[in-house]
């Protein structure tokens, strides 16, 4: 046996220290292998998620087998994370020390992603409203309906609600967390169809050209001339307004990614491979999916990620306008509809609303720009 | 170039006819009756039929169609709620949303493009993130709540300026008195942080894109200082995405014209489409979206148009 292969059999074997150490808490192996960022992230997401857990069994707030649905999701959901940092603190170690300096693309993607760090800023907010959102039975200090009589129209800090309530004495900062549901949910959804439908009609359009394509260039065409939010207040007027009308009209709105999608494809096809692919008398179908579609899944992805940040934002002006997601049902767009009749006396009610918009639209948007930069080197002019 | 110009017109009146068609029959399947609603409650039977046969509405849909676009063209189409040709309604308030439009183009062009050339030279200098940080806090920010920032803060806080409205108008221009200027400076500023935002991000890119070019380094090794290096040589190269852009904006004001009019009640055709919406009114929602058609695609052929001419390599056939 050669000294080279001794030594990675070596390196295969987890030092005991670290084995325990990472089984005792989560990071803490990570500590012991000098890996010690991703140690305290660890660690600290655990603690985190074990002190939402506990806060929310002293106060009563678990739903295990019956309840309301999302309670139920967010109490098991907790407890799946906990144990999920623990394997992951165990598989990650495992794994860092087996880690082969080169790899695939997504591999080296995903290590130069690590070093960027706007993009890690992003993708913590990004997590961090995702997460809000899941457990707002548990993160939220009040249900988002449940009215403080006592207290309407208090400014922040007043009768214990943090961030104020408006005029029907409701947590603002509950209706906040519970309002990034309404926010993901149809922000995510329309952008699913945006993506799904989107990347279909493009892949389509640019692979076979000819008359599917001018139909589809025709067709997105006559969409780009009527301004979206003119186009959305139309069809929710005569189909009524909800969430999943405004999924649907966003979702055809947003077919303009077939645009980027079919630009892609049309550089694509033209390349080496999908030449020599064809030459080996392969189909249309494998092309297509075996090499046409995983190269452009980089751009898919940048996207995808800014499209999200659009669709809230829209999101938000529907519901401002009383196109969208109708009262009582917490979202941010409806709130600053109230807030505007209350702006002399209730500053909190505008205020705070917003500010959850903008940091969720600004960290999609900082995370979309670095996967840009990490995936996709050409498409951004400065390299950063 | 003229048969360019030519066929592109002809494209332009088929998008159009399709937008007009998808248009009126969206409005056929919205709820309510055109008539019930113009007729107001308590009307009797008799009349609600008299008003339906005025307004065509027992005829078959194509035929329907067809007396709506022609009342359109020859100005006699009425609006249900107002009773007037609808052309003179958006006519009034056409140079509010004009005027705002406009000016909200001129701010976002005059502070976009000094900002991102300057973040271009002074690549990651402390301007350049400062620039870009705030570019993409701009883009994530939506314009009614910066119209509504803008409120709570200029007008609640420090009462600098007026807190909703017009103001007064001189030839049917508010920027022409002290009153309607006060007026114009919060929905235009919301108005354009978006458009300013995204046209800096552009300006930069663009020009980076230009400075690594080979006659960039040869125009700097000849001698020639750094200012006409920038200005002369890498500006004039970089301006023309950014030159499409601001044409693009004439489009997407619209879209935000909505939200920014409703939001500081600025009587332009954002607000009228709003309340013609809640209204139901038919007429008022056909013409209006078709003008608003009319001027994002005639905005983009001329944008396409004009970089032809700034362009002399570009060339349509």
């Amino acid at each position: 046996m050669t000294e080279k292969t001794k030594l990675q059999r070596q390196r295969k074997k987890l030092p005991r220290l670290t084995f325990i150490l990472s089984l005792i808490f989560p990071g803490f192996g990570h500590f012991n292998e000098g890996k010690v960022k991703a140690g305290i992230l660890l660690s600290s997401f655990t603690l985190v998620q074990i002190v939402v857990l506990v806060v929310g069994l002293i106060n009563n707030r678990m739903a295990w087998f019956g309840g309301v649905l999302d309670q139920v999701v967010a109490t098991w959901a907790s407890v799946l994370f906990i144990l999920g940092f623990w394997a992951l603190s165990y598989f990650g170690i495992k794994r860092s020390l087996l880690k082969q300096e080169s790899g695939g693309y997504w591999t080296r993607a995903a290590r130069e992603f690590m070093r960027h760090k706007k993009g890690l800023v992003g993708a913590f907010i990004v997590v961090l409203v995702v997460w809000g959102a899941l457990f707002a039975p548990l993160v939220a200090p009040y249900k988002p309906l449940k009215m403080d009589l006592m207290h309407t129209v208090t400014g922040p800090g007043g009768g214990g609600h943090p961030l104020g309530t408006d005029n029907f004495g409701r947590d603002i900062l509950s209706r906040i967390i519970y309002g990034s549901r309404v926010a993901l949910g149809v922000g995510g959804g329309a952008t699913l169809l945006n993506m799904v439908f989107g990347g279909l009609l493009g892949l389509l359009g640019g692979y076979y050209k000819g008359i599917i394509d001018s139909a589809l260039m025709r067709f997105l065409e006559v969409l780009n001339s009527i301004p979206y939010i003119i186009f959305a207040l139309l069809v929710l007027s005569v189909f009524g307004a909800g969430v999943m009308q405004i999924i649907i009209v966003l979702g055809i709105y947003g077919l303009q990614a077939a645009r980027i999608i079919r630009s892609e494809v049309l550089s694509v096809r033209e390349e080496d491979y999908v030449m020599a692919c064809e030459a080996t008398g392969a189909g249309d179908f494998r092309k297509i999916f075996n090499h046409i579609f995983p190269n452009s899944m980089a751009s898919l992805l940048v996207v995808t990620t800014m499209r999200i940040g659009i669709n809230i934002i829209v999101v938000a002006g529907l519901s401002f306008l009383g196109f969208g997601v109708k009262p009582p049902t917490p979202s941010w767009g409806a709130m600053l509809q109230s807030a505007q009749s209350y702006m002399t006396v209730a500053w909190w009610m505008a205020v705070f609303p917003g500010l959850a918009i903008v940091l969720t639209v600004f960290g999609f948007n900082l995370l979309g720009d670095s996967l840009r930069d990490v995936l996709d080197p050409k498409m951004s002019a400065s390299g950063r | 170039m003229t048969s360019y110009i030519i066929r592109r017109l002809g494209q332009i009146v088929l998008v159009l006819f399709i937008v007009s068609v998808l248009i009126f029959s969206l409005l056929q399947l919205a709820p309510g009756d055109p008539a019930t609603v113009l007729a107001g409650p308590g009307t009797s039977v008799e009349e609600l039929e008299a008003i339906r046969q005025d307004l065509g509405l027992n005829k078959p849909i194509h035929m329907q169609y067809l007396t709506f676009v022609k009342k359109l063209f020859n100005g006699t189409l009425k609006s249900y709620a107002y009773k007037q040709p609808v052309m003179s309604i958006i006519a009034e308030r056409f140079p509010a949303t004009l005027e705002l439009g406009l000016f909200a183009i001129i701010l976002a062009t005059i502070v976009s493009i000094p900002a991102g050339i300057i973040s271009a030279i002074w690549q990651d200098t402390t301007a350049d993130y400062t620039v870009t940080t705030v570019a993409l806090l701009g883009i994530s920010t939506p314009v009614f709540w910066t119209a509504l920032m803008l409120m709570l803060l200029l007008s609640i806080q420090f009462d600098a300026l007026p807190v909703s409205g017009r103001g007064a108008t001189l030839w049917g221009f508010s920027i022409f008195t002290l009153d309607g200027l006060r007026h114009i400076v919060i929905p235009m500023i919301a108005l354009s942080s978006v458009q300013m935002a995204m046209n800096t991000r552009l300006t930069r890119s663009s020009m980076l894109e230009v400075l690594r070019e080979d006659y960039i380094t040869t125009a700097r090794s000849k001698g020639l200082k750094e200012n006409v290096v920038i200005l002369g040589h890498a500006f004039r190269n970089a301006v023309l995405p950014v030159m499409t852009n601001v044409g693009m904006m004439v489009g997407t004001m619209v879209a935000g014209a909505v939200l920014t009019e409703t939001t500081t009640a600025w009587p332009g055709l954002g607000r009228l489409m709003i309340s013609s919406i809640n209204r139901r009114d038919f007429a008022v929602i056909f013409a209006l979206t078709l003008l608003i058609s009319f001027g994002y695609v005639v905005s983009y052929l001329i944008v396409d148009i004009l970089y032809a001419y700034a362009d002399p390599r570009i060339t349509y056939d």
